[in-house]
């Protein structure tokens, strides 16, 4: 079997490299040299240095060329002896050049672009559309710029700061965890808010929280998003939510993220090599640790810091530092015929602590075949393996660090600070996490074949093929006589392998008619057929005979899973129709209608139908417009639509499961109550705009107002146990909303001639709440909602904060109050100011968990051969509870107020088991997430390396926190604002919507030197 | 061959290409498309075929034995026989009585977690109410097997299904119906349960089966009885169970169903510890056999708790391993249910009957109602330690204190005695 599984490795990898050497030998300069041709180099006017992937056309000819990484281009099958040549990419002005033809030196310098109404969007229909013709704004990544200029490791770090409106909510600082996307606030009740994701048109794993077992400790895991290589991508489009995504249907209600990779250019190979160097550290550990109080023997409270009393004592840091390293070579070129991109990568990452680690490499090709001007075929093709080791295997090191000394435990016999067991938490020192080992392999394939076909000029139709396929092996190991306190001394083995399948098929066409001189018709259709499986089989081995046995089947108990619950299969069959009617290219109209049948709907339900409306109108292009230094293009925009989102596909289903009775005699149980009623949750959006350019375009601005407001929420019902059936139940209730506004500025407000400034800022705010909840009494957040007091009560938030507010109570000796009274007021309301005994008193709101605004500012400087970019990221207005402070306060009992029990408000929570109460938190921050500084190499001592260009990038990830709203609650210090829980059903949440942190790694800092080379 | 591309007949033939694409896959969308496979669920009519009887008789046993599972971990720690010693906030809340009606381990999700027993139980008497539906509407022809040992073990799981429900929770409600039931409602529905599953074992044939059914329903039935203040009804039924009888519960490390779970949560992981009153147990001045302790070192286990503090003991005499079967009915509970309601000098027969089997010393105390009642119940303490929730029976059945004030750890205890019915439900039902 072991034979096998590398065989399969290898055919993957084999097969890749076999197309890179087949396209070695493809014609790649045909076209150089030839008197029907124009080549040249594309320049950014700012920094001179050569520009990719800019689109290069002929006035007037269907030919096209992209230009690569020297930035160079070649355009053949020119006539006559003059052409223009129109100049276009992403965030740079479009420029026409008149050349000779047959020239082979052209130099054109384009400018970066303020307002950006010329690109294409990725819409869901065949063919182009620009974003002067969308009713909607989009949010536009330019990854390969990015990673020049900020190179990021992992995908979700360069989303986060750059599409205003969406929320990169981060898991905790271990690596390989990830984080959840969320774009206009939460848009379930209960069903993922993630967005979904295509990749070159192919539907792609969105998952935000793996169930990895590797990493089954903490309640952070990682994303299949951060599986991509960013350095393979070339630019991703976020469409915010469903106003836009109307055409992607059901499950399009949070949004579309569409990844756009790299692809080959028409000219010689180039070659680029990358090679990255660097440390990860957590600064300041014993300040972010700041320690933990208990009463020794003589009752005098004592403070200790598990760290400096460590390093006192000789142990060391807990902590260290860890040394990324990584490189990777990508080959573009081609012909007129075929083209090709190719790239390997590998990295080696290492977190603070010792024992995590992650080791990726990705493989990409990218073939496209081009008959004619007629038909282009994508072959897309790309591999992932990666092997992490977790630092959460068993419950996290961190955790054994907040909560040390619990309940006066540093008086108890090896307990103490002197002990064996040197004040951690039940005596398990940092040395014990080392030998329990959570493994995650991933191997990841996806392939794409799209066919863009043009029969006749009026007329583009696409067909797309493709699955992305995701293997997760994962396992955790607790050797026999690990520490005992882990609760496994005779040793145990998970292991888990967990598969998912999504696949795509998408026909799309689009026709296009001049009606009258001045008015143009878009006709689009299509069907989409999408199928999305995932399955897991797992088993466990326990009670190992002997120390070193790692293996299942060396337990004496073993066990063997394949849980229903994560065996799914989800199909969506779709069909669109779209009408867009365009005026002198300027006044955009358009109207489309989806329909979707979804195998999740329940027997009772059974096709679902999304229109939308959308308009943009350039009134720039009028001629009334008064143009002036001051306002140079103006766009308005507005859309209305609708997209939905369901659940899995058993959720309509009433099913039992099998189980295990007496002498292993087959049984079945109730499994699922199911719902045939269920229907898909809908969200209609209604969005209003504009997009200028400024100040002599030297800033613009975008402006957008969003409504969106969901019906026939989907709830994950506790299904009432008196039925006989366990388990949840999907069902349609409640109505919620979100709104809000987005402001997005860029402009460059410096620009002589060794030095350019570009400043860019965006602010996003967002209102969520639940206008009518279906019923009387407001549903607990499953979970750790309910462990925490997390509610979805009308008139709030989603999963808003509820407790009871201690506002006075009367300390009677030192930890004992009595005489507790809390604000009265409605249950589930803001409360009136009105004093009452706590006994009895309502719950009141706290806070949400949601961030009510989010902004991020950045500024690029450039400097004769210096460039420095810097980026940060700000959210605020909402809360987090964060469990750890509330656990020192009312749980183990070692913080400062606790131990001490002076403070009444304390004391109070701590005699009503307050948990949840004594931990919340305001969450606002602020980071610096980037500063990086390039030095572009001389062209003389890049040439003597032997490349065309050389540059060194040295970056500062997460260099430091420069805002919070709240970082104590009753003097305990909470580590990091930002982290939440993302891990699927991690105390049975599935909604991924609340705000609770727990025991999550902090994020460290990371400093990266990259020097990469262009041959 | 022509070029299906040639330029010249481009449109036609693209036009072609499209229709063919959405007729295939609008085709293809009319024609099951959308149908799933869902592994390893089973769908509700597939149990509707009488041959599958023998394995849905299995069922009700199977989730009955792991509700009484998580049954005898619940009210282990509830009854104060073990100290809440877990560093786990819900398992905590099981240890300091801590239990509201909104908590998610109150009303669980499934049976593979080992506190909380309403859902389980809920699951267990739903079961056997809707498979004996099923068994009685089949003929032994129709599901080949003989049904009438089935239905009489479906019916009287059933009913110790009632039973507990009635016991242990303040209120309870059933089948989603607009109606909360009071204790007492539940046991009385609980004893007639017993009395039809009493009337499906006589149907059986004679045998040692029957044997069998027949002592666990009379000692069931007794149980319940007592509950509802029938103390000669119960003495009756008591009076019939055959010397020696015992019926367990079976356990085994088959899944994590199967686990005893009151030997890995609380014993294994260190979620609990053996309460020090019970440390130590004599009878006049002899270890009595019934609560042997051992300290977790002892016994290859830590020395310390979950929560890294308590000193871990653990019970050696029974619940000692995953697979360790649970007594659910017995001769000696037969017996102290007539020594309760017989009292004076029967009562202390009974009770030294017993002493001489376990070789302890014989009782010679006082024999007034009240003395004998405190003797009953601390024998029933001993004897039934960890065991069928007897004793958190005991302690709501005569209002015996609970304990107040801080645990081991210095953490108040709560105002938990009966498990509180559900919030969700008490809210679905009007309550």
């Amino acid at each position: 079997m072991r034979r096998a599984k590398v065989s399969r490795r290898w055919q993957n990898i084999g097969s890749i490299l076999f197309l890179a050497m087949l396209a070695l030998f493809l014609p790649g300069t045909r076209a150089r040299g030839q008197a029907n041709a124009v080549s040249g180099v594309v320049t950014d006017s700012l920094t001179h240095r050569p520009v990719s992937d800019a689109l290069i056309s002929a006035a007037g000819t269907a030919q096209l060329a992209r230009t690569n990484l020297r930035g160079e281009f070649t355009l053949a099958g020119l006539t006559g002896t003059t052409v223009t040549l129109i100049v276009a990419r992403i965030g740079y002005q479009r420029i026409t050049q008149s050349v000779a033809v047959g020239a082979t030196n052209v130099s054109i310098e384009i400018g970066r672009s303020v307002l950006r109404l010329n690109e294409t969007v990725v819409t869901g229909q065949a063919g182009d559309t620009q974003v002067r013709a969308f009713g909607n704004v989009v949010g536009n990544v330019d990854m390969s710029s990015t990673q020049l200029a900020m190179p990021s490791k992992i995908v979700q770090e360069a989303l986060s700061t750059t599409v205003p409106g969406l929320q990169i909510q981060r898991a905790s600082g271990q690596l390989g965890t990830g984080g959840v996307t969320r774009i206009r606030g939460i848009s379930s009740l209960s069903l993922s808010s993630e967005p979904i994701i295509f990749i070159d048109g192919v539907r792609a794993d969105n998952t935000a929280g793996s169930g990895s077992v590797g990493f089954q400790g903490g309640g952070d895991t990682p994303s299949r998003i951060n599986d991509l290589d960013p350095n393979d991508i070339e630019s991703i489009q976020v469409l915010k939510g469903p106003s836009a995504a109307t055409l992607y249907g059901t499950e399009a209600s949070n949004g579309v993220i569409q990844i756009i990779t790299k692809k080959g250019v028409a000219g010689r190979p180039t070659w680029s090599a990358e090679m990255r160097g660097g440390a990860n550290w957590l600064p300041s550990p014993e300040k972010l640790y700041e320690g933990i109080y208990y009463r020794d023997a003589n009752n005098v409270v004592q403070h200790l810091n598990l760290i400096k009393n460590d390093e006192a004592r000789g142990f060391g840091s807990p902590f260290s530092t860890g040394h990324p390293v990584g490189g990777g070579m990508a080959l573009q070129g081609g012909s007129d015929v075929i083209r090709y991109f190719f790239s390997g990568n590998y990295d080696r990452d290492e977190g603070i602590v010792s024992y995590n680690w992650l080791n990726k490499l990705n493989g990409t090709s990218n073939l496209s075949y081009f008959s004619g001007e007629k038909l282009k075929v994508d072959l897309n093709m790309a591999y992932t393996r990666s092997r992490t080791r977790s630092a959460s295997a068993t419950q996290p090191m961190t955790t054994y660090l907040i909560w040390a000394c619990p309940n006066n435990s540093c008086t108890a016999p090896g307990l103490g600070p002197n002990d064996p067991g040197r004040g951690y938490l039940a005596g398990v020192t940092p040395e014990a996490f080392k030998e329990i080992e959570g493994l995650d392999n991933v191997d990841r394939s996806r392939i794409g074949l799209t066919f863009n076909h043009r029969p006749a000029h009026w007329l583009d139709h696409r067909l797309t093929l493709g699955g992305d396929f995701t293997n997760d092996a994962s396992s955790l190991y607790f050797p026999r006589g690990s520490n005992a306190n882990f609760g496994f001394p005779g040793g145990e083995k998970l292991v888990q392998n967990d598969q998912s399948s999504f696949i795509t098929a998408d026909y799309s066409a689009t026709a296009t008619a001049n009606l009258f001189a001045n008015l143009v018709s878009q006709s689009s259709g299509g069907v989409q057929y999408y199928t999305k499986k995932l399955s897991q089989i797992s088993g466990s081995g326990q009670n190992f005979p002997i120390r070193g046995v790692n293996t299942v089947s060396g337990g004496g108990l073993r066990q063997g899973f394949e849980d229903p619950n994560f065996n799914l299969e989800n199909k969506t069959f779709g069909t669109y129709l779209q009408e867009q009617l365009a005026w002198r290219d300027r006044l955009y109209l358009t109207g489309a209608v989806r329909g979707d049948d979804n195998s999740a709907f329940g027997a009772n339900y059974n096709f679902v139908v999304y229109p939308k409306f959308s308009a943009s109108w350039v009134v720039s292009d009028e001629s009334f417009f008064p143009h002036s230094s001051f306002l140079s293009t103006l766009k308005l925009r507005g859309a209305w639509g609708k997209a939905g989102q369901q659940p899995n596909a058993f959720a309509a289903i009433q099913t039992y499961g099998p189980s295990v009775g007496a002498g292993g005699t087959p049984t079945v149980t109730p499994l699922s109550i199911g719902n045939p009623n269920l229907r898909p949750e809908v969200t209609r959006e209604l969005e209003a705009g504009f997009d200028a350019s400024l100040v002599k375009n030297r800033l613009s601005l975008e402006f957008t107002y969003y409504n969106k407001h969901t019906q026939d929420g989907i709830f994950t019902a506790i299904n009432s146990p008196s039925s006989g059936f366990p388990g949840n139940q999907f069902i349609n209730i409640g109505q919620f909303s979100n709104r809000g506004l987005e402001l997005a500025l860029a402009g460059s407000p410096v620009t002589r001639n060794d030095l350019h400034v570009n400043l860019r800022g965006s602010i996003a705010t967002n209102r969520n709440r639940i206008d009518v909840l279906g019923q009387d009494t407001p549903i607990p957040n499953t979970g750790v909602g309910q462990l925490t007091g997390a509610y979805n009560a009308a008139g709030f938030p989603v999963g808003s904060f509820f407790y009871q507010k201690i506002v006075s109570a009367t300390l009677t000796s030192p930890g004992n109050v009595t005489n507790i009274m809390c604000e009265g007021g409605a249950n589930f309301s803001k409360g009136d100011g009105s004093v009452v005994p706590c006994a009895g008193a309502p719950l009141l709101y706290f806070g949400s968990p949601v961030p009510t605004w989010l902004s991020a500012v950045g500024a690029d400087v450039v400097w004769r051969r210096f460039t420095l970019a810097t980026v940060a990221e700000f959210q605020g207005g909402h809360y987090v509870d964060d469990g750890n402070v509330g656990g020192e306060h009312v749980f183990f009992n070692d913080s400062k107020a606790a131990v001490e029990g002076t403070d009444p408000i304390v004391v109070a929570h701590q005699a009503l088991g307050n948990f949840g109460a004594a931990g919340i938190m305001k969450a606002g921050f602020g980071k610096i997430r980037n500063v990086s500084l390039t030095y572009d190499v001389p062209g003389t001592l890049a040439s003597s390396l032997g490349a065309t260009r050389t540059a060194v990038t040295l970056t500062v990830a997460n260099l430091a926190t420069i805002w919070r709203a709240q970082s104590r609650k009753f003097g305990a210090l909470g580590q990091d604002p930002e982290v939440r829980f993302n891990a699927p059903n991690f105390y049975g949440d599935p909604n991924l919507s609340n705000g609770y942190t727990q025991e999550s790694w902090p994020q460290f800092r990371r400093f990266l030197a990259t020097v990469r080379f262009t041959f | 061959m022509r070029n299906i591309f040639d330029r010249s007949n481009a449109p036609m033939r693209a036009s072609l290409l499209i229709g063919f694409a959405l007729t295939l896959l609008l085709g293809a969308g009319c024609s099951g498309v959308l149908n799933v496979e869902l592994p390893g669920r089973i769908p509700t009519d597939l149990l509707g075929d009488p041959i599958t009887a023998p394995t849905l008789a299995a069922s009700v046993t199977a989730d009955f034995e792991c509700a009484f599972s998580n049954y005898i971990a619940s009210t282990t720690l509830l009854s104060d026989q073990f100290l809440g010693a877990s560093g786990n906030l819900s398992a905590k809340n099981w240890g300091t009585r801590k239990i509201n009606e909104d908590d998610t381990s109150n009303e669980q999700t499934s049976c593979v977690g080992s506190l909380g027993a309403y859902t389980p139980m809920q699951t267990a008497r739903f079961q056997a109410d809707d498979i004996l539906g099923r068994l009685q509407a089949w003929t032994d022809a129709q599901a080949t097997v003989p049904l009438a040992p089935l239905r009489a073990r479906v019916a009287a799981y059933g009913a110790y299904a009632y039973t507990l429900l009635g016991e242990g929770f303040c209120a309870m409600r059933f089948n989603k119906e607009k109606v909360i039931h009071t204790p007492a409602e539940v046991l009385a529905t609980a004893e007639s349960k017993f009395d039809a599953a009493l009337a499906l074992v006589n149907a059986m044939s004679a045998g040692t089966a029957k044997t069998e059914l027949l002592n666990l329903v009379y000692v069931g039935r007794a149980r319940v009885r007592l509950d509802r203040g029938n103390g000669a009804g119960a003495a009756a039924d008591a009076a019939l169970v055959t010397q020696g009888f015992e019926f367990f519960v079976t356990r085994s490390v088959d899944a994590d169903t199967r686990l005893n779970d009151a030997w890995t949560t609380l014993s294994e992981f260190g979620h609990g510890s053996v309460a020090p009153q019970y440390r130590a147990l004599t009878v006049g001045g002899q270890p009595d056999p019934r609560v042997e302790v051992a300290a977790g070192p002892d016994v290859g286990l830590p020395p310390k708790a979950f929560d890294g503090v308590t000193d871990l003991y653990v019970i050696t005499n029974k619940n000692f391993s995953r697979g360790d079967p649970m007594r659910l009915a017995s001769y000696v509970e037969a017996q102290l249910i007539r020594a309760e309601v017989l009292k004076a000098a029967t009562a202390v027969g009974i009770i030294n009957a017993r002493r001489t089997e376990l070789q302890l010393p014989q009782y010679t105390g006082a024999t007034d109602d009240a003395s004998i009642m405190a003797l009953v119940l601390d024998e029933r303490n001993r004897e039934f330690f960890m065991e069928g929730g007897q004793h958190y029976n005991d302690l709501l059945r005569f209002h015996i204190a609970w304990k107040v004030g801080n645990d081991q750890n210095g953490v108040p205890y709560g105002h938990t005695t009966c498990m509180p019915l559900p919030q969700d439900e008490r809210i679905a039902a009007g309550g």
